[in-house]
């Protein structure tokens, strides 16, 4: 009885994770149809962020992980006007190539700044015991707060004024442009959040893996994954495809061991792609 | 009209028009070659310059190469050993070289890509000069580079504890085998922590055979193992495994992980509490500086085993930490890895003076001729029928300080010739023509 709530927690973990790396790019690439191959860069940045607050300022975690997401946006701030502006419109494919230069760029200036093994933040708050086994109050946390996250996107981009010009412009930006919304502006606000989310996943992942300059990469596959599975409800359908790989992935692992795990991640998602080519939400009539 | 023409056309026949017929191509890529081979020796030799003012004018350098995976998830090893490497040949340059001739170090960065030491050792083994290859740090990567270096004639020196089993006549292993390091670790943890070993390994050849090593080494210890897992190289969610080892409450962890990823087992298995209760043993862990990335209250008490620790208090030892920090004074700890690409270039400079020549098979013979080394590690000596190192070995437990405290040392700890399961390998008796990897019966 007690394993069976042990591997439902555990399930939920695993999809809370899947969520928090892929709402980033589920705003930038779902929503903006940009292809962000610098998002594992931003989970990174995030990660060291909270990593460095802790360690070097003693500052709290809770604040650390807070912060994250600021200077990720900063950061995403700058890309959007460096390198994604010039391509709107006819050249939003080449942003794949932009970005995975940048991605480049980004995890060779965090080996020059890190190193390769720089030091990291245990878990906090300790755990919980339940029946003869133990979970961690952190990873119990987390599905909470990617469930919290994703109510607080949709209530933004369905009851917001910036929600809807957000996705206005991202639909159609000459016509929302003939309507009176600052469509540049509102790209840009939309890019940052989406950078800010990357971050914001970076930091809350930055206790329970090794943060180095690489722990961005294993997880930007992943994500892609997540979000085209998705289908175009950028928000809805990138939780609903979380569930289905995340909760898979889990499961098998549990069962057997985590090669076959991922194996049937992977194999989910070509056959899901496969039979539901528009995505998870390919069919629904709420496109959120 | 048409005569003006003609003309015209005549006078201004030195003017190319789109009706004239190609001109004959001039080879742009023989002059570019060309370039590029000056451009290479210019700055091969202004590089040379400096090293080689105490030698004479026409003492050629010898070429040697080093593979280490700069960056990528494998950049936490690769990264110092390179560094290593450069500074043991500047070293050896300034003490006037090898036979007189000065060392011209040729560095590849695999990138923690397999495919690229395959590629590079192909670009190795093409290149005439290059006599000796220090390089490679997972037994995969070896197992991609070797058969291509010993087919065409290159030695191969291997820094990295390993698994065992490699018979190749031209490969020389310098770190540690399992035998050599599980064995105190499985003594130590029966005696101390208790009788039951769950096994967590780098799912591919090196967690596969050193889990062999492990369960006939719990068994011989009187011991069980109550469960293996297997994990990829790219996983960092430990959520199911650590489910598991709930389950079978096992008293020891024999942790066999590789590379960055499953620096996040020993985080989260210390977030669900199990590190109150159950104690780890590994082989591996700490030779990417581990120890340093993770909190200590996430470390403390994991027992590694390895010739090699920086506290070691002998003057070689002195003297190397020293230049170390000199040359890369931001670089973490030391540990085993790094300490063996120095010992592997000595090692391979002594065989080389007493063949006289760097021909192959003359320092094959010099190397098996046993020419003991004093290392940072202590006293170091080639066995001749492994080709793998006899060395002293420590045991020791990460402390509340991150640093790492000696518990027991064993000296000149022979290597296994016998591959568990399987047959065995002598490199001067029946083997001396082999070039193979023997692998266990797992």
């Amino acid at each position: 009885m007690d394993a069976i709530v042990v591997i439902a927690l555990s399930v939920l973990t695993s999809v809370a994770i899947l969520v928090l790396t892929s709402l980033g790019l589920a705003v930038v690439f779902g929503l903006m149809r940009i292809v962000n191959m610098a998002h594992g860069e931003f989970l990174m940045i995030g990660a060291f962020t909270t990593t460095v607050l802790v360690r070097s300022a003693g500052v709290s975690i809770w604040l650390a992980i807070l912060c994250a997401p600021i200077l990720c946006a900063l950061i995403g701030a700058a890309v959007e006007i460096a390198f994604i502006r010039p391509l709107y419109g006819k050249r939003l494919i080449d942003t794949l190539l932009a970005t995975f230069g940048l991605s480049l760029i980004l995890y060779q200036i965090a080996i020059d700044i890190f190193g390769t093994a720089s030091p990291g933040i245990g878990a906090p708050a300790g755990w919980i015991e339940i029946g003869r086994y133990s979970v961690s109050y952190y990873s119990l946390l987390l599905p909470v707060v990617a469930l919290s996250l994703t109510a607080f996107l949709y209530f933004l981009f369905t009851r917001t004024s910036y929600g809807l010009q957000a996705r206005a412009a991202a639909q159609n930006p000459e016509m929302a442009s003939v309507l009176g919304v600052e469509v540049r502006r509102v790209n840009l606000r939309t890019f940052v959040l989406g950078c800010a989310l990357a971050g914001l996943g970076g930091g809350l992942l930055s206790p329970l893996v090794a943060v180095s300059p690489g722990v961005g990469q294993s997880y930007v596959g992943q994500a892609f994954m997540t979000v085209v599975t998705g289908g175009p409800a950028f928000l809805l359908g990138t939780l609903s495809a979380s569930a289905v790989l995340g909760g898979v992935a889990n499961v098998v692992s549990q069962l057997f061991t985590n090669l076959w795990g991922l194996t049937a991640l992977l194999i989910v998602a070509i056959v899901l792609v496969r039979v539901l080519p528009d995505g998870l939400s390919g069919s629904w009539s709420r496109q959120l | 009209m048409a005569l003006a023409a003609d003309e015209g056309r005549a006078t201004n026949s030195n003017r190319h028009s789109i009706d004239d017929p190609p001109p004959t191509p001039m080879r742009p890529d023989a002059g570019r070659r060309d370039f590029l081979k000056a451009s290479t020796a210019i700055a091969g030799s202004a590089l040379l310059g400096r090293a080689s003012k105490t030698f004479s004018a026409d003492s050629k350098p010898i070429h040697v190469a080093s593979m280490f995976d700069v960056t990528g998830g494998l950049s936490i090893y690769g990264l110092p050993e390179m560094n290593v490497s450069r500074m043991t040949i500047e070293h050896i340059n300034k003490s006037g070289g090898v036979l007189g001739r000065p060392l011209h170090l040729h560095e590849y960065d695999t990138q923690s890509k397999i495919e690229l030491y395959s590629r590079y050792a192909q670009e190795i083994g093409a290149n005439d000069d290059i006599a000796v290859v220090v390089g490679c740090i997972t037994g995969a990567s070896r197992e991609a580079a070797r058969p291509v270096l010993s087919k065409n004639g290159k030695l191969l020196f291997f820094p990295s504890v390993d698994e065992g089993g490699e018979c190749d006549k031209y490969t020389f292993m310098q770190g540690a085998d399992c035998l050599q390091m599980e064995t105190p670790l499985v003594d130590w943890a029966v005696k101390n922590a208790g009788k039951t070993f769950y096994v967590v390994a780098a799912d591919y050849v090196y967690g596969h055979v050193a889990t062999a090593w492990t369960k006939s080494l719990v068994e011989k210890a009187g011991g069980s193992v109550v469960g293996i897992e297997f994990v990829p190289l790219d996983v960092s969610d430990f959520g199911a495994t650590i489910r598991k080892i709930q389950t079978a409450k096992p008293a020891v962890i024999m942790a066999n992980t590789v590379g960055g990823n499953h620096v996040a087992f020993y985080r989260q298995f210390a977030a669900a509490g199990l590190n109150r209760n159950i104690r780890i043993v590994s082989p591996s862990f700490g030779l990417g500086n581990e120890q340093l990335v993770l909190a200590p209250e996430e470390t403390k008490g994991i027992v590694v085993a390895y010739s090699y620790f920086e506290s070691l208090n002998n003057p070689e030892n002195k003297a190397f930490v020293a230049s170390y920090r000199k040359a890369y004074p931001d670089a973490g700890p030391l540990m085993d890895l790094p300490v063996q690409v120095w010992n592997g270039w000595h090692q391979w400079k002594m065989a080389v003076e007493k063949a006289g020549s760097t021909d192959i098979d003359k320092v094959v013979a010099a190397m098996e001729s046993a020419i003991p080394f004093q290392g940072p590690n202590g006293h170091v000596v080639m066995d001749p029928i492994s080709h793998r190192n006899i060395q002293d070995i420590n045991l020791a437990t990460v402390n509340a300080k991150r640093e790492y405290e000696i518990l027991h040392t064993q000296k000149q700890v022979r290597p296994s010739t016998q591959v568990v399961g399987s047959e065995s390998c002598d490199l001067v008796g029946k083997d001396k023509g082999s070039h193979r990897m023997i692998l266990p019966k797992t």
